[in-house]
């Protein structure tokens, strides 16, 4: 059985990213047999975490397949870009958490995949706090932190293990 | 002093058992896909089946008749009848109709009324088929050329068409539901979710309308259909209160006229000197029921009414971080306001499903008092108005609507009256991100 490792770049420095702003990135496949490669799947999407079963809305998606007798090298780089949409922006919340990436979806041959990550924060919108329960409101305001937003570089780094949607993300042998 | 409490809805459903959310798929995809496959796969099998074999013996004969049987005349040879049979336990009756008719100069005689040789539950029914033909007289019958001996005296009804409609719901629920297993096997989630998506309109790239420029956040033609009367929008307000009190008067009226209908079996009985006391007794906890729920459907019927209408307008919508905004609030009515607030407040709402409960969360992110006021004495004559000014926080998430997830921006007016209970009441508004520097420029 193969080994596997996919790689995703993105341009930018700190995977931090405005409403209309240009996303774009490569990746690459490293793997010893590229004709087990039936299919890549690319996906930019946002995906919910937290308290409430998750949501997921794709933004951009596509696919590169072999099968069509058009052999394309994984190995080597594949570019993608988007335009970032204006919503719904990154959001780290107290039951509600909203996250972006880019995800890379390989098939293999026998019909296996694997799943890989790139979270990336859309806009800068601070962390949500809790409002203390029984606090006076004729008092000062409760209001969302103030800080900076938690850096996405603390999550930025590439997930192979991860599948949401509790599909089948073989291990490389 | 007033609590944030006071303002958050928990709804909650009750449940017999709580299951271990842990990594929260409790149960594994592989054997649910397995189970929907089986399922679906039996629907399939069921329809097919059924759908043969009522084919085979119903619609096909059935459509023969219609289709090839020619026609011809016959005469009645005794008197028609109606001839009782038992049938597995059951007892049914088929008319009896002796005839004789003629093809290429042979004579055959018939017995069938129709080609299924149908029997009636009812005797009646059977009667009235062999009360329309009368011994000696001659009527119009159907043969098969190619066994001109089987004949019928009706071309049969649309039953058999009818008895397809069963099968064939078994067939377009296997055939779906395996559609939809397959589909789910078969493409990777983002790729449904990318196709799906197109399908319901919802372009990955462009669109150019206002729910487009702003996925995921709910449009605001609720409050841009509403124009007010001294500032631009008037905000819709987020009320059950109508529903609650139509679902209290339907069971309160149900349940007390089941109760009445009882208490007056017992009375009844009592007067006639055939007392049963224990059911007299038994009646009580259902009485009293009945008293509470009136009880309780005259508080509610007590607390909406008398409080005046609430209206909030405002300068603009939809609304952005950092942006100050104009607020108009009329209250009407008859009263003495001891409190009257009004609260800027943000929420999340998670939903999720607990074995087989749905459960919703709420959790408030932000809690800002935009105005209050104390000690208002109105006249029907004279609203309370007042102005102030509403501000975003720069800080604030904008409003989001998924499926399972949400947050929420409202502005909840708390009216504190004297001798009355307090009353809150929520105007939803929506909140877009902020424009960004680079938009700016």
């Amino acid at each position: 059985m193969n080994d596997w490792k996919t790689s995703i770049r993105l341009i930018g420095d700190d995977h931090s990213y405005q409403p209309g702003e240009m996303l774009s990135g490569e990746f690459f496949v490293q793997i010893d047999e590229p004709q087990d490669i039936r299919a890549v799947e690319v996906s930019v999407l946002w995906f919910t975490e937290g308290k409430g079963d998750e949501d997921m809305a794709v933004h951009y998606f596509e696919r590169i397949s072999n099968e069509n007798g058009q052999f394309v090298d994984m190995r080597k780089s594949q570019q993608f870009a988007t335009e970032l949409p204006e919503s719904p922006l990154s959001y780290d919340g107290v039951i509600v958490k909203i996250h972006w990436c880019v995800r890379i979806r390989v098939f293999l041959s026998r019909g296996r995949d694997f799943v890989t990550e790139q979270v990336f924060r859309l806009g800068n919108v601070p962390r949500g706090r809790a409002v203390v329960e029984g606090a006076d409101l004729d008092s000062e305001p409760e209001a969302l932190e103030q800080s900076a937003p938690a850096s996405p570089a603390d999550d930025a780094t590439p997930r192979s293990d991860a599948v949401p949607d509790g599909d089948a993300a073989d291990s490389p042998a | 002093m007033r609590t944030l409490s006071r303002l958050r809805r928990r709804k909650f459903r009750f449940r017999f058992h709580r299951k271990k959310r842990g990594d929260r798929v409790s149960g594994s995809a592989r054997l649910a896909t397995m189970g929907e496959t089986l399922f679906f796969g039996a629907c399939l099998l069921l329809g097919a089946v059924t759908l043969g074999l009522i084919v085979f013996w119903y619609v096909l004969p059935q459509w023969r008749v219609n289709r090839y049987f020619l026609e011809t005349t016959c005469r009645v040879l005794v008197e028609p009848g109606v001839e009782k049979r038992e049938e597995m336990e059951t007892t049914l009756y088929q008319p009896t109709i002796r005839y004789e008719y003629a093809v290429d100069h042979m004579r055959y005689v018939g017995d069938r009324y129709d080609l299924l040789d149908t029997r009636y539950a009812e005797r009646d029914k059977a009667e009235a088929v062999s009360a329309a033909f009368t011994i000696d007289e001659t009527y119009p019958c159907w043969y098969d050329p190619l066994e001109p001996g089987i004949a019928v005296l009706s071309r049969g009804s649309l039953l058999a068409y009818w008895a397809l409609l069963l099968p064939v719901a078994f067939l377009a629920i296997g055939v779906g539901g395996l559609g939809y297993t397959v589909w789910q096997f078969s493409a990777s989630r983002e790729r449904r979710a990318a196709i799906v998506q197109k399908a319901t309109g919802k372009e990955l790239f462009e669109d150019a309308s206002e729910a487009g420029k702003f996925p995921s956040i709910p449009g605001n033609a609720d409050v841009t259909n509403s124009p007010g009367t001294t500032l631009a929008f008037r905000l819709p307000i987020i009320s059950r209160a109508g529903w609650h009190l139509f679902a209290m008067t339907l069971a309160c009226l149900i349940w007390n006229v089941t109760v009445a209908f009882f208490l007056f079996l017992a009375i009844r009985k009592f007067v006639t000197g055939d007392a049963d006391l224990v059911f007299l007794v038994a009646m009580v906890p259902f009485f009293a029921s009945g008293i509470w729920l009136f009880v309780n459907l005259g508080r509610q019927f007590w607390r909406s009414s008398g409080i005046g209408t609430t209206r909030i307008e405002i300068s603009d919508h939809p609304l952005r971080p950092g942006m100050e905004y104009d607020l108009f609030i009329a209250q009407t009515g008859k009263m003495h306001l001891e409190n009257l607030d009004v609260t800027l407040l943000c929420e999340e709402e998670a939903t999720y499903r607990q074995g087989t409960n749905t459960i919703t969360d709420t959790e408030a992110v932000f809690c800002e008092q935009v105005f209050s006021q104390s000690e208002i004495i109105m006249e029907p004559s004279q609203p309370y108005q007042e102005h102030c000014r509403l501000r975003i926080p720069a800080s604030g998430m904008h409003s989001f609507q998924g499926l399972n997830n949400s947050i929420s921006w409202k502005l909840s007016v708390y009216a504190c009256v004297a001798r009355r209970p307090d009353h809150t009441r929520h105007f939803s508004v929506v909140v877009v991100p902020a424009v960004s520097e680079g938009a700016q420029a």
